[in-house]
């Protein structure tokens, strides 16, 4: 299937247990974040977009201008407790200031270290700043899409799918808002001081020991895995193929998808480690705990002490889990 | 001259005579009886055993043969109960039973309360009663999944029904209130609770009003008894029995069981249902197969049985006379 070299290389290191040099899985597709703005919002606010997405601080300072200058328009929309992006959203934020889920040999919590806690404060002051829309905590990822198809919202963090609903018709679900659609942009995750990652999410293909037919499965994982599956069905679903070869397909020559491309270079992954189940749930929990307390705290920033309250609680139950 | 004392000589089969004269009853329960064994008694037993091990997603292998803790699982969830300490899991399990007691009060009380008003008023004969009775048994009807998006609806901060009107319409509030975050998600959770559990309230005392002799009625009003004696001396006591099964029902649903899981899962969109509305056995679920912690969940499931045996003889205890009389 052409080794590691064929694939993103986030998608790749999901192909076996993390410590193990044996590949079980084979890489599907690839759900890959970015930012998406409207172009004449930010431009109605006097910013250029390539200096706001340079970095998470350019980016506050940007979606401030955007909210002096658009006061019927939320300047960031982003999912609070209830949704299934909590810890992919905050993970992002931990990366690029430097931290990271868990230490570099997986057994301990590392999203409670200092540059993880300035990160993940950073997203969760957003909403007692008055960057997001009043009711932002209470929405869930489809919600904060649909503000901005209907041009509610001048950002999210955003799917590569978000593509193919921008351009649906509106009666079959496309956005509402030609604004939106005609100004649709999007901007790789900007960097932080601890450098520009992107979260990289999606499937991977295996194959059950038990399997009847165990020939007839490998073939059937080579044909899924190969440039011409991947491209179509990838695009049918409005994700990236895992496969880099596959990318280069006319699909995705759409210039909106250049920032998931690049995007999907400097992507990271959950650790590939069998505790993984408990890990999500019990940093998710925090996290949603955490939004809880955003919500507390209404019309100024969570202070920084209640974040890291939070996220040590989270790494207690980690690192019982990892048998510290 | 000394007498022996006469024993009266009676007749008692033995057991295995007992057991073949019997034998076709033993017949008929044997199927339920093994079905209890296989899916009640022996899981109950296997749970228990499960509770005093450190079984968790390290030890799973090993199940069974996962290294004893004695009652250390017990001693962490009654201690951090009470004294508030503990890791994240005890505070949120501790939390969560303290948020089932106050949403099990609030639901029985709304249920019952409400249930025995619909079913008088269904009781009493007017145009369209029949028509009334099935539409009161509409939000019964509807999926749990989706009366929990319904009344998502009802509670969105921006556009939701219940803002529009307190807000909108009767200007009692200023500003939007926050349903779904926070304290507010008890209400949020308790009002469609109860909407849902109404009709099957409503349902089982009106079956129990008709059953109430209308010539008690009669008797009653000759003797002078207005509406509210009638109901105190004669409706209420004979209701008993039907008020004491809903009222066990209430309970063992929501305090001792799931209740509202899956409206509050789609309401909240998310399976935890955050610090105010996450109830014990949903809490104690999440815990034990999202974290992987089955020796402490089996713990806290063998305490949440515990209770519910001796609410339910308490329950019977109370209720005896009245059930029996029935």
């Amino acid at each position: 299937m052409g080794g590691s070299k064929a694939f993103v290389p986030a998608a790749w290191k999901l192909t076996g247990a993390q410590g193990s040099s044996e590949v079980t899985a084979a890489p599907w597709f690839v759900d890959v974040r970015a930012l998406a703005y409207r172009k004449d919002v930010f431009q109605k606010a006097g910013v250029d977009p390539k200096q706001a997405f340079k970095d998470l601080k350019s980016f506050e300072a940007a979606l401030q201008k955007v909210k002096d200058a658009n006061p019927d328009v939320a300047p960031f929309v982003h999912p609070g407790r209830n949704d299934w992006n909590v810890w992919q959203n905050a993970s992002q934020f931990v990366w690029n200031y430097g931290g990271d889920i868990l230490n570099k040999d997986n057994t301990q919590a590392a999203f409670n270290s200092d540059k993880s806690v300035d990160g993940v404060h950073q997203l969760t002051s957003f909403y007692g700043k008055g960057l997001t829309a009043p009711d932002t905590l209470e929405l869930n990822s489809a919600e904060a899409e649909a503000r901005f198809g209907n041009g509610e919202a001048a950002s999210i963090i955003a799917s590569s799918y978000l593509i193919s609903q921008a351009r649906s018709p509106k009666d079959q679900g496309g956005w509402q808002s030609d604004e939106a659609r005609n100004n649709l942009a999007f901007a790789e995750f900007p960097a932080g001081p601890g450098g520009q990652y992107t979260f990289v999410g999606g499937s991977q293909l295996g194959i059950f020991n038990d399997c009847p037919q165990p020939e007839v499965a490998v073939k059937f994982v080579q044909y899924l895995t190969s440039n011409e599956s991947q491209a179509r069905y990838a695009s049918n679903i409005g994700m990236l193929p895992a496969r880099e070869e596959a990318q280069k397909a006319e699909a995705f020559n759409d210039p909106l998808y250049q920032p998931f491309k690049a995007g999907s270079q400097k992507g990271k992954a959950a650790p590939a480690i069998v505790e993984w189940g408990g890990i999500e749930n019990a940093f998710q929990t925090e996290l949603q705990g955490l939004w809880e307390e955003v919500a507390a705290s209404e019309g100024e920033p969570i202070d920084r002490e209640t974040v890291k309250q939070r996220l040590d609680a989270a790494a207690e139950t980690v690192n019982g889990l990892l048998g510290q | 001259m000394a007498t022996t004392p006469t024993r009266t000589l009676t007749h008692r089969p033995g057991i295995i005579r007992r057991a073949r004269r019997n034998r076709i009853a033993y017949a008929f329960i044997a199927p339920a009886v093994l079905m209890m064994l296989l899916v009640h008694v022996i899981p109950s037993v296997q749970g228990i055993y499960m509770s005093l091990l450190d079984l968790r997603q390290a030890t799973l292998r090993q199940y069974l043969g996962a290294p004893s803790v004695g009652l250390e699982h017990y001693q962490d969830i009654i201690t951090g109960f009470f004294s508030g300490r503990g890791g994240a899991n005890i505070r949120g399990l501790s939390q969560a039973t303290r948020n089932a007691l106050w949403f099990t009060i609030w639901l029985n009380v709304g249920t019952i309360g409400l249930g025995l008003v619909l079913a008088l008023l269904l009781n009493r004969k007017f145009r369209g009663r029949g028509l009334a009775r099935t539409l009161i048994l509409l939000p019964w009807v509807v999926p749990s999944f989706v009366a929990g998006l319904i009344w998502r609806f009802v509670w969105l901060q921006r556009g939701g029904l219940a803002n529009q009107i307190l807000v909108d319409w009767l200007g009692i509030v200023d500003q939007p209130i926050r349903w779904l975050l926070l304290e507010n998600t008890r209400w949020a959770l308790l009002i469609p609770a109860i909407w849902r559990s109404v009709p099957f309230t409503a349902l089982l005392l009106l079956a129990g009003l008709q059953v109430i002799p209308q010539d008690l009625y009669e008797a009653a009003r000759v003797d002078g008894a207005n509406a509210w004696h009638r109901f105190r001396y004669i409706t209420l006591p004979l209701l008993k029995p039907s008020l004491a099964i809903t009222l066990m029902f209430g309970i063992v649903f929501n305090l001792f069981g799931f209740g509202p899981f899956n409206i509050a899962t789609s309401m909240f969109g998310s399976t935890n249902h955050g610090k105010y509305a996450e109830l014990v056995v949903p809490a104690i679920a999440r815990q034990t197969f999202s974290n992987q912690l089955y020796g402490y969940g089996a713990a806290a499931s063998v305490l949440v049985m515990t209770l519910a045996m001796v609410f339910v003889i308490l329950w019977y205890r109370v209720f005896r006379d009245t059930l029996r009389a029935e």
